[in-house]
Parts: C-alpha cells; structure tokens; sequence
C-alpha cells in the first residue's frame, strides 16, 4: 500500500534528520495515527511550551493532508477539536503530496503566534494566560507517550535541523479548527492536568468574539474613502471650476 | 485559452460528471457566493468538502481513462441539443481527421492524465514490435533518471518524492514486458502507481517552470502583475486535481522532451490545432473542449 510506504519514508525521514523543536512517531502499531510533540517558539507567549498532540492520516495519504488536534491546553488552540489544513476563499491551495508529516509539524509551529481569527476553536487567550499554560505544559503527561517534555530533544543538543527547509508560507498552509466528526478513540485523560487559569466573565466575553481584524481594516477604509471625498468636495467648492 | 470553461450552461452545484473539470472551480466559487455571512473558516470547511465530494463522485462514476470509442459515437450525442452548431460541424471534421479517442477522468488531473497514458501505450506498442530496447524507451528512462537531481535542485524533499520517483522509473522499466491492455489495466487501478506517476508529472512541470523561471515568468504574471513563480507552482501545478494551461503543457513537454499536439473544439466550427512545441511531430494527441482533455487517436494509430 502506497501510504505505508510514504508513511515509512516520513519516519525514517524524521529520524535521519531531527529537530529539536518538534518530534512525532505512530501511536504504538496503527501508522495511521501519531503522536506529535512541539516546541513554543522562541519570542512568543508559548516560548517553554511543549505541546502535545494527535495526527490522524487519512487512506489516501500524502494525496490528502493529514489532520491534527492539540491536546495539551495552549490558549492558542482549543484542545480535542481537529484542525484541518485549509483552501481559502483568497488563497485556494490545495495540500499537495510534496508535503508530509514535517511540513505540518513545522507550519502548525509557525501558526502559534499567529492572531487567533472568528473560527470556531481558534484562541486568543492573554499572554499571561498563554505563559501560564506554557509553564504547565512542561509537566503534562501523555497516557500513551509518557511525560511530554522528554519526548523533545535537548533545544542545546546538536540540531541537524536548525532551520528547516523553506517552511511553507503563511498563506500556503492554513489552518482551520473544526468539530471532529469521529471522536477520538481513547479521550485523552492526562495524568497531570493544569489548572485553566481563572476565566473572568470579561475574558469569557472575549473569547466569544476575538479580534476582528478585518472590521479594523474595513473601518480604516472608510475612514479614507471618507476623508478623499471631502477634500475633494472642498477643493470643487474652493477652486474656481475651470 | 479558458481552461474554467465558459460552458455558461452548466450548473454550479451538479456533482454531475457530464460537467467539466472547470466544475470544481465553479463549485467553489458558488459555494463561496452561497455562504457570504460565514466565516473564512467555515466557508473553507464546506468548500473542502464539496469539492471532495465532487471529486469522490466522479471516481465513482467514471474510469481514469475509458476505452477506444469513435469520434462521432463518442461526441456527437453530447452536442445534439447544443444551439451552437459550431460543436456538431467541428465534430465532424475530428471524425475525419482521428479515428478514436479515449475520455480521460473530469478530476482535474485530465491532461496530465491523458498525456501519460497515450505516450505510455505508444511506448508499449513501440517496444512490443522490437526485440531490443527502442531507443525511445532508453532516452525516456534516462530523462526520468536525470529529473532526480532536479527535483531536488528546485527544493522538493527528497523523502517525499522519492515514492513518485521510484514509481514512474519502475513504470518505465516494466515497459517490455507490458501490452497496452495490461498498462489500460494498471493505469486504471485506483489503488496502483496510477495517480502517483500522474502526480509526478505535476512536480516534472514545476520543476521545468522553476528552473527556467526567467523565460516563464511573463506567461504567469497575476492581476498584480507580478510573476511569482513559486507561488504560482504553489497554486496552480503541485496541487493535486489543479486544471492545467498551457504554461504547464509547455513545461512537461520540454522536461520529458515529449511533444504533444492539441485539437481545440469549440463552437466556432472550425477545431484548431496546437503543437507543443511548434514543428514537432508528436505521438500524443489530445482533444481539448473547454475544460477538459481527452486521448485522441489518428486515423494512422
């Protein structure tokens, strides 16, 4: 079978050249289903972080793009929703079978310190908050992987993958939550769950209805469009009409 | 050349396979008209979906490639009703030019397809009336063979491609021992290399485009007029199930060295035809209505 093939090529491929921000291996004999461990990056509020997660391929990988879910709380993504690689209305790219198991793990890292956005599951929690959870999740433990933090690589370790190939461009890759149509097989029930920081009824409300900033940008137009007019007005009103 | 189509006729939300392949993108689009007060995201998710089940219905309703059917008994049925006659009259000269065409799968992937298909059985038929290895057969592994390195060069990984690689070389090794109803056979099984070395086709003609990204860059300006080159084989080669235009046809032609002639049937009456590249006398002859590409056959084949 053609995706067992390429699925033991992205093994051996992560294998032969680690990174100390991310690591991912089958969940014990199923190669469908992996395990994926990231790194917060460096400079953001998930900087300490490591992130734990699940990503599922689809029968016809690589010509379909695997899906993946968070399962470490992260204030970034919402934690057991799918997240989906994505077309979107102005970038209509597909996933393409070049791509693998490390271009996602590398633009789902890329994609952390990005703006949460309207979709459902997307984040946006205060960067203390994020911090917090970024602390905590170093103590996270997977029922089936063990304590998180070992799974990565020494960041000091020597890093035959320092800075990855050209990581996909924002646009190329795009991530979208979704509702899990199929939920997961053994719910995650970490040993060691932290604390959610204390939601006030005022983040709640946040939360509920992220930055919008398309309305920002909406609203700068009109700003403009407005301001054009009226110099326009006043110049036809101050200048003798020729 | 409108690859979209302008088949005004059909409709956007049919997951009907008498459609063009154009239909993915008209469905996307109407999809995207359909659901103005959601957001990106949800937008994106509906829209991923529909084209999967477009895609997945046409599968099921339709062969990669079809067999040998006659020009007219084949296309003529299709253009009784349509109140441009141009169709029917360019049917007619078609049917005296070649004496069959093959349909090749409305999934996108249609010149890709086709063009594979039709050099691979000519190759097959070639080399079974040989004892020895046709000199043809010789070049085009060494082409395949060279292509490695390209890839490569253009920055695709190598883990990655190495499957697609491996496929298309083991495909041309089992040439000899081929006949062209076990290649129809093999390039017809959903689960075989079929879409694999159809797919590597996409990386060879993107890989073309970025080595010689100079010479093609005017042919792939944006509405901003500029030309980004990776973008545009980001956007409109390397996806799986992208239409092809000619920028593309162009740049599998030259890196296969394969040449590739192509008749336009529209309503004008008058099919028109296109060598890639000029003056060349290819084997492989495709039938381009718009929207899609299907196999031709000359009247000598």
């Amino acid at each position: 079978m053609a995706a067992v093939k390429r699925i033991k090529a992205d093994i051996r491929e992560l294998a032969q050249n680690p990174s100390s921000s991310y690591a991912a291996a089958p969940v014990e004999d199923n190669l469908f289903l992996w395990h994926f461990t990231v790194r917060g990056p460096r400079g953001t509020d998930f900087a300490g972080g490591v992130y734990h997660g699940r990503i599922s391929l689809p029968p016809e990988y690589p010509f379909k793009p695997p899906s993946i879910m968070l399962l470490t709380p992260n204030g970034r993504f919402e934690t057991n929703k799918k997240i989906c690689l994505s077309l979107t209305a102005h970038h209509p790219e597909h996933w393409q079978p070049a791509w693998g198991i490390r271009t996602i793990l590398e633009a789902l890292i890329a994609f952390f310190p990005t703006p949460a956005d309207s979709s459902i599951g997307a984040l946006q929690w205060r960067p203390d908050e994020r911090s917090a959870l970024a602390v905590a999740s170093r103590d996270w433990v997977c029922p089936q992987c063990g304590p998180v933090a070992a799974l990565l690589e020494n960041e000091k370790s020597q890093d035959t993958h320092p800075t990855p190939p050209p990581p996909p461009p924002p646009e190329a890759l795009r991530f979208v939550v979704r509702e899990d149509p199929t939920p997961a097989t053994q719910p995650p029930s970490p040993v060691v769950r932290p604390e959610p920081p204390a939601v006030s009824a005022h983040q709640e409300q946040r939360q509920r209805s992220p930055h919008r900033i398309e309305d920002a940008l909406i609203f700068g137009l009109i700003i403009a469009i407005v301001a054009l007019l009226l110099k326009k007005y006043l110049r036809s009103n101050s200048l003798p009409s020729s | 050349m409108n690859p979209a189509g302008d088949d005004s006729a059909t409709t956007t939300t049919t997951t009907t396979t008498e459609a063009a392949d154009g239909d993915l993108q008209r469905a996307l689009e109407a999809s995207l008209r359909d659901v103005g007060t959601m957001s990106a995201q949800e937008q994106d998710r509906l829209t991923i979906d529909q084209l999967n089940d477009i895609v997945a219905t046409i599968a099921q309703e339709q062969p990669m490639v079809g067999a040998k059917v006659g020009i007219s008994e084949a296309l003529a049925a299709e253009y009784a009703e349509n109140p441009m006659k141009g169709f029917a009259l360019g049917i007619d000269i078609l049917n005296a030019k070649y004496s069959a065409m093959r349909r090749v799968r409305k999934d996108g992937n249609c010149f890709y397809r086709g063009f594979l298909y039709r050099y691979l059985e000519a190759l097959v038929l070639a080399q079974q009336q040989q004892p020895t290895t046709i000199p043809e057969l010789v070049r085009i592994r060494e082409v395949v063979k060279g292509s490695k390195k390209k890839l490569l060069d253009v920055g695709y990984d190598e883990s990655a491609m190495d499957m697609f690689w491996e496929m298309f070389a083991e495909l041309l090794d089992q040439v000899p021992s081929l006949t062209p109803d076990a290649l129809h056979l093999k390039l017809n099984d959903e689960q075989g290399v079929s879409n694999h070395v159809v797919w590597f086709c996409r990386a060879l003609s993107a890989t073309q485009i970025k080595l010689n990204a100079d010479r093609f860059a005017p042919f792939i300006m944006g509405e901003d007029g500029l030309a980004d080159v990776d973008k545009f084989c980001r956007t409109e080669v390397e996806p799986v199930n992208h239409e092809c235009e000619q920028v593309q046809i162009i740049a599998l032609t030259e890196m296969l060295q394969v040449p590739v002639t192509i008749e336009y049937l529209d309503a004008s009456g008058h099919p028109s035809s296109i060598v890639f590249p000029e003056g060349a006398h290819p084997t492989v002859k495709l039938l381009y209505r718009p929207g899609h590409y299907d196999i031709l056959y000359d009247t000598t084949d």
